[in-house]
């Protein structure tokens, strides 16, 4: 998955310093999962549906916002769980499109 | 954000989420903006107490304190309750949007953000804060130097005063300063010099105090002003006392006295300047004003280019004025204001030659008034309007009775004129007018000027006498030599007598040689432009003989003949004056 905002030249450093801390927020995600957890997670939720659209991740922020539904109105277990898969299927797509973009230059 | 003229804008962004600051940060640099961050509301009030910024970005959902609560409390700070803010959130409930805008919020932009969205709505209150901050300038800044102007002096005055109430350890105080020659320079040299020598005065000022940033409303420190005409109002706030206000207040005094180059022009000048600290417990910055301007006319009046700290009994002395000024509109047109009469003789044969007509006034309650301290409140009242003219018409009449009563070698009756009365276009038209009811020649009227009045706008003034001398009224200077250019402009005017002022008169004696020898000069100035003398102000024999033997003919004073009203013996009592005359003559 490539940012709509990826040809901006003053937008490729951002983009790139965004979707390398996406690794970390999907982890912390993953580890919030516990009931007693929700609010956390639905915080977290909240940050990627207001940033993923701005960085060029529509799809994030969509995948982010249907979490934070899903927490909010309290979903199933197994409902919420899909919705964090996506929304971590997405992250981990924009870290792949990053990691295949000729144009992005990885710093070592 | 920034125009031509200001620093760029100062935005405040509150967000939690670093990823939101980055993105914002790099959204909006093409604005230029003075960007700052704040990571929760907590660190976002702290900022803000420190700094004012011109908008504040504002996230709803962070740690802490949520945005509508940050917001509330920032509604509710007395410095920050107009400080735009653009409320920002991922929130699409109507719900939290209607909050945002009942707390106060100025617009809102939802995320994720868009640049163009973001630029849009942040340009669009910007400039509506810069157009504001123009029309806030424009009510407040005086166009010619820049400097605050009365309003934001009595704002920020009055903030001062909010603050000592609340803090009993805050002391500040006010300096009224005022330019002693501005009038002079702007009538002789024209309103363009005087502009340029406002600006000048401002900047001076401006050098010498420190911080002197009033425009800024987040400091504090000095505020200098200039409040109308030559009036310039310095507010020091923080002093540690009296003494620390007085210091600047000698120090500019010193400032100011330096000579001003304008143009081609020369000009040097004194101000005076008035002193008023807050621990008088003042309820108004108007109060706090009024009692500076008060010490800085008791500064004029003490002879100028000095400074005079506020006493409470100087209030005492306003109030008597005001009481003057009252009680002097119910005596004009009464018998309460009359006529003296005081002889100018020849001192080489005693007789009298003509008379000079004086006000006197009895006030009922405070006794005698003298002329000096009236005459300016009539001035300043305009009235000396129906005043100069009432004076005008009695002399004309008593000279009349005493020509009528076979007192043919009264030659003239010489009245005092003002500065109001000088400046009357119809003035002379009304003199002769005036003589001719009365069934005198103009000839046998002196009307006397002093030098000041004739300086403040020589041009005018020469227009005035020239109709006047035209019209065969004598002209009178008087108080000769008091002024700073008397000699260089006699042949300017055309004066039939000068008077030579009491200050020269009463230093004649055989051993003040040098006196003796200025009188000798002015009297062969006099004649040698057709003018004659008058000494003023004889009070010994000695005086006489000195005058007699440097051609000076003509003299008034106590030991001539005090000024008295013009009873029926009162030509007898001056004729019966000759004998003794005669022989201090001789």
């Amino acid at each position: 998955m490539r940012s709509e905002l990826a040809d901006e030249e003053d937008m490729r450093e951002l983009i790139l310093e965004f979707v390398m801390e996406l690794p970390g927020r999907s982890a912390q995600m993953r580890a919030l999962t516990s009931a007693d957890s929700r609010e956390s997670l639905r915080a977290m939720a909240h940050q990627l549906k207001g940033a993923g659209g701005g960085y060029g991740y529509p799809a994030i922020t969509q995948a982010a916002a249907r979490l934070e539904h899903r927490i909010l109105s309290q979903s199933s277990e197994t409902e919420l769980l899909e919705s964090l898969q996506t929304l971590i299927g997405c992250c981990d797509a924009a870290v792949a499109g990053i990691a295949s973009d000729p144009t992005v230059t990885l710093a070592p | 954000m920034s125009d031509v003229t200001s620093a760029p804008s100062r935005v405040l962004l509150v967000d939690d989420d670093r990823s939101i600051q980055r993105l914002t940060a790099a959204f909006l640099a093409p604005l230029r903006l003075d960007l700052k961050l704040a990571n929760c509301g907590a660190e976002a009030l702290e900022m803000l107490q420190r700094q004012r910024p011109d908008l504040i970005l504002l996230d709803h959902e962070m740690p802490g304190e949520s945005g509508l609560e940050v917001l509330q409390r920032i509604r509710e700070a007395p410095e920050l309750h107009d400080v735009p803010v653009i409320f920002v959130t991922g929130s699409t409930s109507g719900d939290i949007i209607s909050q945002c805008f009942e707390r106060g919020a100025n617009d809102y932009i939802q995320k994720p953000l868009r640049r163009p969205e973001l630029i849009a709505r942040v340009r669009s209150v910007l400039e509506r804060q810069q157009m504001l901050g123009k029309l806030w300038r424009a009510a407040r800044l005086d166009g010619l130097t820049g400097l605050p102007n009365r309003l934001l002096m009595q704002e920020t005055l009055s903030a001062s005063l909010e603050h000592a109430r609340h803090n009993a350890q805050h002391r500040f105080a006010v300096l009224f300063l005022d330019f002693d020659r501005f009038k002079l320079v702007n009538d002789s040299l024209g309103h363009d010099v005087g502009d340029m020598l406002l600006r000048e005065i401002g900047q001076r000022l401006r050098l010498n105090l420190r911080n002197s940033d009033a425009i800024s409303r987040d400091g504090a420190g000095t505020t200098l002003s200039r409040i109308g005409g030559d009036e310039f109002v310095i507010l020091l706030d923080d002093i540690a006392d009296l003494d620390a206000a007085e210091a600047v207040a000698r120090r500019l005094l010193g400032v100011l006295n330096e000579p001003y180059q304008i143009g081609k022009h020369t000009i040097s000048s004194t101000a005076s300047i008035g002193v008023v600290c807050s621990h008088e417990g003042y309820a108004s910055a108007d109060e706090m004003l009024r009692d500076a301007d008060i010490a800085m006319y008791e500064a004029k009046s003490r002879g100028k280019g000095c400074f005079v700290t506020f006493d409470p009994a100087m209030q005492q002395a306003v109030i008597e004025r005001h009481e003057i000024e009252r009680d002097l509109r119910s005596a004009v047109g009464t018998d309460q204001i009359h006529l003296v009469y005081q002889p100018i003789f020849s001192l080489e044969d005693g007789t009298v030659r003509g008379v000079e007509a004086l006000a006197r006034w009895d006030h009922p309650t405070k006794g005698p008034i003298q002329p000096d301290v009236f005459i300016p409140i009539a001035e300043e009242t305009q009235l000396i309007v129906p005043l100069g003219e009432r004076i005008l018409d009695e002399a004309c009449r008593q000279l009349s009775q005493w020509l009528a009563n076979g007192h043919e070698s009264i030659e003239y009756i010489s009245v005092n004129v003002s500065r109001a009365q000088l400046k009357s276009k119809d003035f002379a038209r009304q003199v002769v007018g005036m003589v001719r009811r009365h069934g005198l020649q103009t000839r046998q009227l002196q009307v006397e000027v002093t030098e000041s009045m004739i300086m403040e706008r020589p041009d005018a003034a020469v227009e005035l006498l020239d109709e006047l001398r035209a019209a065969g009224v004598r002209l009178a200077m008087d108080d000769f030599g008091t002024g700073y250019s008397s000699l260089s402009c006699l042949h300017r005017f055309p004066f039939d007598v000068i008077k030579i002022d009491r200050s020269f008169v009463s230093k004649l004696n055989t051993e003040r040689t040098e006196f003796v020898s200025l009188v000798h000069a002015i009297v062969n100035l006099a004649y040698n432009l057709g003018m004659d003398c008058v000494a003023e102000g004889v009070e010994s024999r000695e005086q006489i003989a000195v005058l007699l033997t440097v051609d000076c003919m003509l003299g008034q004073g106590y030991l001539l003949g005090e000024p008295a009203r013009a009873d029926s013996g009162l030509l007898e009592r001056w004729r019966l004056g000759l004998t003794e005359k005669a022989t201090l003559c001789a």
